[in-house]
């Protein structure tokens, strides 16, 4: 049988626990490998995620620093803009 | 101007150099290329909300690989189930049973966390919400009694401190009724 967890999360039993099972047992213990993989596998995709997430929060501080350093344009530049298409019309 | 902006972009320090280890090296290059540059306000403003939109397809990445986790770890629990039930089939009943295990496993949790229906916080909650909330009076009287709450006509809602009109006189520094004053 499989131990398990504090949080209640089977643990994989140990190559030597798996050496002592027999043909039968490890048939039908292939499914649960299989999901043990499958489930070790996002759950790492899943870190990776944040990680990047974690990245993007970083290059939107970043960008966000770098507006903050151009001067924005004020209203009376944008309307000065917008008024000196008139002329073209 | 633009030197503050290279500073931001590539971590260094205005005026300072890496110093060429020997002369005819040519001068140290930043490991990676910077993540944005800019040369004016509009590249930047087109910058920053490029990278706004990249945060918002991230989270949502986020959140698809913890949906996936999610079912995965489902998945090998009922696999686990299926395997320790051992080499009987593994039926309805059992996954029903498990099914009610862990639903029982997770309200238990919720309770520790949030308080039971058998505790005073959760008591406490819906007297606040039953007495000052938009759904006040929805627990009837007998409702109210078997939850503890006074109801009207009981000895604890005519007198719920279980004092008599003399002693709360005397506890206000009122003449209590009844009893000479002195004078």
């Amino acid at each position: 049988m499989l131990n398990y967890s504090k949080n209640g999360v089977a643990i994989m039993p140990t190559e030597a626990e798996l050496a002592r099972w027999d043909d039968a047992t490890k048939a039908r213990f292939a499914p649960v490998q299989a999901a043990f993989e499958q489930h070790a596998e996002n759950e790492a995709a899943e870190a990776a995620a944040i990680d990047a997430l974690a990245h993007g929060v970083e290059k939107l501080d970043l960008s966000e620093k770098i507006l903050a350093k151009f001067p924005q344009p004020t209203f009376i530049d944008l309307f000065r803009r917008s008024t000196s298409q008139l002329g073209k019309f | 101007m633009t030197e503050e902006i290279k500073d931001l972009a590539y971590g260094t320090i205005s005026g300072m150099t890496l110093a060429p280890a020997h002369r005819d090296d040519p001068p140290a290059l930043p490991a990676e290329p910077p993540a944005v540059l800019a040369v004016n306000f509009n590249e930047a403003l087109a910058a920053r909300n490029a990278a706004q939109e990249e945060l918002h397809g991230l989270r949502n990445a986020v959140m698809a690989a913890t949906a996936r986790t999610r079912e995965s770890k489902q998945r090998l629990q009922e696999e686990v189930a299926k395997f320790e039930a051992g080499g009987r089939r593994y039926t309805q009943d059992d996954a029903s049973r498990d099914y009610r295990a862990a639903s029982q496993a997770e309200r238990l949790a919720r309770a520790k966390r949030y308080g039971s229906g058998e505790s005073a916080t959760a008591r406490a909650y819906v007297q606040s919400r039953m007495e000052n909330g938009p759904n006040r009076g929805a627990l009837n009287q007998r409702q109210r009694a078997r939850l503890g709450f006074a109801v009207p006509g009981s000895p604890a809602a005519m007198n719920p401190t279980n004092q008599t009109i003399a002693d709360a006189q005397a506890r206000a520094g009122l003449t209590p009724v009844g009893k000479p004053t002195g004078k």
